[in-house]
């Protein structure tokens, strides 16, 4: 998934970006209010992760902001403000999920799935696809009962496809979703994650449409 | 009205009381003065009056062919008020009610006012009773009161109106200032006060300027040392996380603690230097929720919440003050509970938190100090009292005996705030 990080604090963000990617997520990360509008600006996003106290104002004003622009992608607020009323006023500026620091990184991981998954109409983690199994939540998958290993690019390839299930994705969304601004994007890294994948789970777990891009039927 | 137990004196009662007294001091004192300068005035009218009676005597004297007789005449009533005593040279002075007078001229003698002249080998004595003087002179006295009470009464009840109307914009300001909430640091509107009562609203808008400062300040102060005390442990945590998820999960626990910790100090600083005293209002069923939903799953799991089918409760109580409340209360159940907390929210106003709890256990009422096997701050308790008491809600502890065993038992009673409410009419929408 392709995820923004508004974290001011460096140690902290470097620490989330580094987990998050680890769990095959193609995370940005802005540091301030200006780089993250900058950010949501020119990508798509299946997640943002906003803390509140940002040194040129508060996250509250870009979530405002973002909703009044009709902007409906999900947003997680990760605070270190406590207080009841915070949250409430979080949540009531549309926010989807509020989470307090210290948080644990494997429940910011899981509520960022939950909220993505939610977000694209499919509250469901768990998913039948032929002789596949596929639990979204914990990021596996099972293929007649035995589960199959997948690296966090395999799966973050995979995982777009299944939030667009049906839909073709192209060449060019399924990088986005891969590679944040400062990766080095591969020429042919989508058609080897594809072959890999179609090795693991089967040849007809991902299709191709020939000048279009892939699809998960 | 009463300030630490004390009535309070009033203000336009007591001026009202002064003044009548003053006013009424006066018009005492003028009316004494003019009863003795009537006295006076009518004396002298008086004495005239026998001096006139003597000469006309006197004349008739000369042309009477009588003028040899002696005689007592009462010239007015029956003898009291005015009489006439005529005595030739010669002749024994016949009976009057007045002793002998030596000399002519003017004598007061056995309550008799007395003018003796002497004319045509003949004396001449007129006499005033000096009591009918005295009631002559209290009549026109009595007289002049009967005239001049009444408007003395009209006098006194403009005098209570007048303070009254006089007294008004600092009755008006007295009324906007206790109508104030704690919370309310706006400033006092000096427009329409007169000269005296301005110093006081300067110096009171100052002051509720420099609390709302310093309010300002120390809500401002929780918040940072909450982000500087937090975003470290964070940072920290997410460090070993990644580094180390082994010793991550080892100290994952102390730094929790740690956390909750912060929290409840701050919560405790919070509700002590009475930041809690918005008027809300709150949901409490929401707020209900949003902390069952932050806290960790396993022990969510262990907790029931019986809203008695209520959607919301609202209360006019400032929602970070109920949340600290409800979150302490369930902490302190889940932290020391052997089972299942049980949260019972009734219509009326009223949450119950109940959970079994191990033989022996006890609340701890002093601060810092834990139940064996808590890994609470003993802050709980403290800071259920200090928010309770702050908001206005009833607070009861107890250990129950049942037949599951011995239950912690915390009931918290809204039912004041609410009855507030309807008085004041108030609605809410949390």
């Amino acid at each position: 998934m392709r995820l923004l990080l508004v974290e001011d604090t460096a140690d902290l963000a470097e620490s989330v970006l580094r987990f998050l990617r680890g769990e095959g997520h193609a995370v940005d990360h802005a540091p301030d209010l200006a780089s993250a509008e900058a950010a949501m600006d020119v990508a798509s996003y299946a997640c943002v992760v906003l803390d509140l106290g940002l040194p040129d104002g508060s996250g509250l004003d870009l979530l405002r902001r973002c909703r009044r622009a009709g902007d409906r992608t999900p947003v997680i607020v990760a605070t270190a403000r406590d207080q009841i009323s915070d949250r409430i006023a979080g949540l009531d500026a549309g926010a989807d999920d509020y989470i307090v620091k210290p948080f644990d990184l494997g429940e910011l991981s899981a509520r960022i799935r939950a909220n993505a998954r939610r977000a694209q109409g499919q509250p469901d983690s768990r998913i039948a696809l032929g002789d596949l199994v596929v639990d979204r939540a914990a990021a596996k998958i099972w293929r007649d009962g035995h589960e199959q290993r997948l690296t966090s690019r395999e799966w973050a390839l995979f995982d777009a496809l299944l939030a667009a299930r049906g839909r073709v994705l192209s060449k060019a969304a399924l990088e986005e979703a891969l590679y944040a601004f400062d990766d080095a994007v591969e020429g042919n890294a989508v058609e080897v994650y594809v072959s890999r994948l179609r090795q693991k789970l089967g040849a007809g777990a991902v299709e191709t449409r020939r000048g279009m891009g892939y699809l998960v039927p | 009205m009463t300030v630490a137990g004390a009535k309070a004196w009033s203000l336009r009662g007591r001026l009202s009381r002064n003044m009548v007294l003053v006013v009424s001091l006066g018009w005492f004192v003028t009316i004494l003065v003019t009863a003795l300068l009537i006295n006076h005035e009518f004396n002298e009218m008086l004495d005239e009056e026998l001096r006139a009676l003597g000469d006309e005597t006197a004349l008739l004297l000369d042309s009477s062919e009588g003028a040899r007789l002696a005689r007592s005449i009462s010239v007015s009533g029956d003898g009291d008020e005015r009489v006439l005593r005529i005595t030739p040279l010669g002749f024994a002075p016949p009976p009057a009610p007045w002793g002998v007078v030596g000399a002519d001229g003017y004598a007061d003698s056995s309550g008799w006012r007395v003018l003796r002249m002497t004319a045509e080998n003949a004396t001449i004595e007129i006499g005033h009773n000096k009591a009918w003087r005295r009631e002559e002179v209290v009549e026109a006295s009595l007289g002049l009161l009967v005239l001049v009470l009444p408007l003395v009464a009209v006098i006194l009840l403009a005098v209570r109106r007048t303070v009254g109307l006089s007294l008004a914009p600092a009755r008006d300001l007295a009324k906007r200032v206790a109508e104030r909430g704690p919370e309310d640091f706006t400033p006092v509107s000096a427009k329409g006060l007169p000269a005296e009562l301005l110093p006081l609203v300067t110096s009171l808008n100052a002051y509720t300027d420099r609390v709302s400062h310093l309010r300002e300040a120390e809500r401002a102060f929780v918040a940072n040392a909450a982000h500087e005390l937090r975003t470290p442990i964070a940072a920290l945590r997410a460090r070993l996380e990644v580094e180390d998820p082994k010793t991550a999960a080892a100290v994952q626990p102390v730094l929790d603690r740690l956390a909750r910790r912060i929290e409840r100090l701050l919560q405790l600083a919070r509700s002590e230097a009475g930041g809690v005293l918005g008027k809300g209002p709150s949901d409490l069923l929401r707020i209900l929720r949003l902390i069952r939903d932050e806290m960790p799953a396993a022990q969510a799991a262990r907790l029931v919440i019986d809203d008695h089918d209520q959607e919301t409760l609202d209360l006019p109580v400032d929602p970070d003050a109920l949340a600290i409340l409800l979150r302490n209360i369930i902490d302190n159940a889940c932290e020391n509970s052997t089972g299942l907390v049980r949260v019972s929210v009734w219509p009326e106003g009223k949450v119950v938190v109940e959970n079994p709890v191990a033989p022996g256990a006890a609340f701890q009422e002093a601060r810092f100090a834990s139940g064996v096997g808590s890994t609470g701050a003993g802050l709980g308790l403290a800071i259920m009292a200090a928010v309770s008491q702050a908001i206005g809600a009833g607070l009861r502890k107890e250990m129950v005996a049942g037949d599951g065993g011995r239950r912690a038992r915390v009931e918290v009673d809204f039912m004041p705030l609410l009855a507030r409410k309807t008085a004041s009419g108030g609605g809410a929408t949390g």
